[in-house]
C-alpha cells in the first residue's frame, strides 16, 4: 500500500520543483507503471517510495511506515521491507549469481546456513538455479536483470520499485522480465515500474500513472499509454 | 551473527587494505615516523622526569631563623613541642619539616670544614650559625620559589635558600622543550589522521557501487562503517608496529650496557623495560585511534551525502 498525501519535493532550496503537491494511492498487489518525459519527476517520485529523498512538504506512507517520519538511522530496517531494482541492474561483478543475492541477506547479518536456502529459493522463482556460479559478465542483460530481482526479492518485501528495468534489454528478454514482474504481482507485493517503453505498457495493460512537470496528468486503470480513463 | 559480521568485516577491511596498497602503505609510514617521535619522546621524558625526581626528593629549602625570635616558638627536644614547625607544616605542599639547632649546624659545619672538632668546643659561644628549619616538599610539587616565598613572609624568619638555581633552570628548559615537541606530535598526528582519512576515501570510492547496493538492500549505517573504521585501526597499528619494535631493541641495548646507572650512576638511573613495553602498548593505542579516527572523519562524510 503506497500512499501519497499532497507531496511536494523541492530541490535546491525552492528553485526546482520536482513534484508539486501529489496525492495518490496504490493499493496491496498492484501493478502501476509510472510514465512521462525525462525530468517531469518520475525519479523523484520513486525515489521518495524508497527514502533515498525526503519529501519536502507532504506525507508518504508506505505500508504503514510514514517516511516523513522515520528517523534516517531508520531507513536501512525500512528498505528490508521494500525491493529495489534499476536499469543497469546494479550486480557487483567480482561475485557470483549466489554471492550477490547472498549479499543482500549478510548485510542484514543472516547466517550462511539460512542465506544458502533462501538464496537457492530464490533462484528457482526467477529461473536461473543453474547459474549460481555464474558472474555477471558470464550472463545475458535479462537474466542479470533476473538476478537483480531475485536479490530484491530476498526479503520477501511487500513493495517493489522499478527503475526501467527493461530500458536495456531487447525485446525478447523485456517480455520475460515482464512475465517475471506480473507473477511477483500476483503473489501479493506492489509493483511500481518506472518506464519509457511505451509498447509494453500497451501489451501488458496495467494501472498507468502519468507524471509531467511535478504534477501527476493522468491516471489510467488498465493501462494504455494515451487513454483517459480517469484523471487525478 | 556477531561472529559471521565481523569475520565478513575483517576480510573486506584486509581486502581495502591490499586493493590501495600505495596509499595504505603511505599512511601506515606516516603513522610510524609520528610514532616514532612519540616514542623517543616518551622514553626521553620518562627517563628525565625520573632523573628529576630522584634530584628533586634531595632538594630542601633550608629556613634561616633569626636570632632575635623567640626561642620557645622553636622545636623543643625536650617537651617536643614546635609551633614555628607546624606553621612550615600547614603550608600546602610541605611534605617534612625538620630542625637543626644552630649547635648542631654549627657542628656540621666543622665537620665539613674537616677541621678539628675542638673548635666547636672553642667557639661554642660565638656560634655564628642560625638555627635552621629544613623543609622538603611533596612528589609533583616543584614551585620551590613560591613556597619560599611564602615561608620567608613568615615571622622570625631571616633568609630562605633553596638548592643550587641551576636544577630549577634546567626543570622550566625540559618544560619547555616538551611543550614544542607535544606541539610537534599534534601536527604529525594530525597529518596521519588527514592521510588516513584520505586512505578511507579511496577505498570508500572504489567501493561505491557495493555501498550503494548494501543501502539499497537494507544494510545499517553501522554495518556499512565497520569495514572501513577496521581498515583505518588495523593501518594505524600497521604503523605502530616498526616503532615499537625499534623503541624495545634499541631501549633494551641501551638498558644492558647502561644497567648500573650512566653518568651519575645513582640519581640517573634508566627506567625499566617494564614502563618501555607499557609505551609501546600506548603506540599501538594512539596507532589505533588515529586510524579510527580518520576512517570516521570519510565515512561520516561519506554516509551522509
Amino acid at each position: 500500500m503506497i500512499k501519497f498525501t499532497n507531496v511536494t519535493k523541492m530541490y535546491r532550496k525552492g528553485r526546482v520543483h520536482a513534484l508539486n503537491n501529489v496525492s495518490l494511492f496504490i493499493g496491496k498487489g498492484e501493478f502501476v507503471y509510472i510514465i512521462g518525459p525525462t525530468g517531469a519527476g518520475k525519479s523523484t517520485f520513486i525515489k521518495l517510495l524508497y527514502r533515498e529523498e525526503k519529501a519536502t512538504s507532504g506525507e508518504v506512507e508506505v505500508n504503514g511506515t510514514n517516511l516523513s517520519k522515520i528517523r534516517n538511522s531508520r531507513v536501512p530496517y525500512y528498505r528490508r521491507k521494500i525491493g529495489v531494482v534499476f536499469q543497469d541492474y546494479k550486480l557487483l561483478p567480482k561475485k557470483t549469481v549466489f554471492e550477490n543475492i547472498a549479499f543482500a541477506l549478510e548485510v542484514i547479518g543472516k547466517s550462511p546456513r539460512v542465506i544458502r536456502k533462501q538464496v537457492l529459493t530464490i533462484l528457482q522463482l526467477v529461473g536461473l538455479e543453474d547459474k549460481a556460479k555464474a558472474f555477471p559478465h558470464e550472463l545475458s542483460g535479462g537474466q542479470q536483470q533476473r538476478v537483480a530481482i531475485a536479490r530484491a526479492l530476498i526479503n520477501n518485501p511487500g513493495v517493489m520499485i522499478a527503475d526501467e528495468p527493461t530500458g536495456n534489454l531487447d525485446p525478447e528478454s523485456s517480455k520475460e522480465i515482464m512475465k517475471l514482474l506480473e507473477e511477483i504481482s500476483k503473489r501479493g507485493t506492489t509493483i511500481v515500474m518506472v518506464t519509457h517503453d511505451r509498447q509494453m505498457v500497451n501489451t501488458y495493460k496495467h494501472r498507468t500513472i502519468t507524471i509531467e512537470s511535478g504534477f501527476i496528468s493522468n491516471d489510467t486503470m488498465g493501462g494504455g499509454y494515451n487513454d483517459n480513463l480517469q484523471t487525478w | 551473527m556477531i561472529i559471521y559480521r565481523l569475520g565478513r568485516h575483517i576480510k573486506s577491511a584486509i581486502t581495502g587494505i591490499f586493493r590501495n596498497f600505495w596509499m595504505s602503505f603511505s599512511s601506515a609510514t606516516a603513522v610510524a615516523v609520528t610514532l616514532l617521535l612519540v616514542a623517543l619522546f616518551s622514553v626521553l621524558s620518562l627517563n628525565v622526569s625520573s632523573f628529576m625526581n630522584n634530584i628533586e626528593k634531595n632538594i630542601s629549602i633550608r629556613v634561616m631563623i633569626d636570632n632575635s625570635y623567640d626561642i620557645n616558638q622553636l622545636y623543643n627536644a625536650k617537651t617536643k613541642k614546635d609551633p614555628f614547625g607546624d606553621r612550615l607544616r600547614s603550608i600546602e605542599g610541605v611534605a617534612s619539616v625538620e630542625f637543626s639547632s644552630k649547635d648542631e649546624e654549627f657542628k656540621k659545619y666543622v665537620k665539613l670544614t674537616g677541621e678539628d672538632t675542638s673548635l666547636y668546643e672553642r667557639f661554642k659561644d660565638e656560634n655564628p650559625m642560625l638555627n635552621v628549619y629544613k623543609v622538603t616538599l611533596k612528589q609533583g610539587y616543584n614551585d620551590y620559589e613560591k613556597i619560599s616565598k611564602e615561608i620567608k613572609a613568615l615571622d622570625g624568619v631571616k633568609d630562605v635558600d633553596y638548592g643550587t638555581g641551576g636544577i630549577h633552570k634546567l626543570i622550566t628548559l625540559f618544560n619547555q622543550i616538551t611543550r614544542v615537541l607535544v606541539f610537534f606530535m599534534v601536527a604529525l598526528v594530525l597529518l596521519a589522521i588527514f592521510l588516513i582519512s584520505n586512505t578511507i576515501k579511496l577505498t570508500i570510492y572504489n567501493r561505491k557501487t557495493e555501498i550503494q547496493i548494501m543501502r539499497l538492500v537494507g544494510a545499517s549505517n553501522g554495518y556499512i562503517r565497520t569495514p572501513f573504521i577496521l581498515e583505518g585501526i588495523i593501518i594505524g597499528m600497521l604503523g605502530a608496529i616498526i616503532p615499537g619494535a625499534l623503541i624495545l631493541v634499541i631501549y633494551g641495548k641501551i638498558l644492558e650496557k647502561y644497567s648500573d646507572g650512566f653518568m651519575i650512576s645513582s640519581s640517573l638511573q634508566l627506567v625499566s623495560m617494564h614502563e618501555i613495553q607499557l609505551v609501546v602498548l600506548g603506540l599501538f593505542v594512539i596507532g589505533g585511534v588515529v586510524g579510527m579516527l580518520g576512517s570516521i572523519l570519510s565515512v561520516t562524510r561519506y554516509l551522509k551525502s
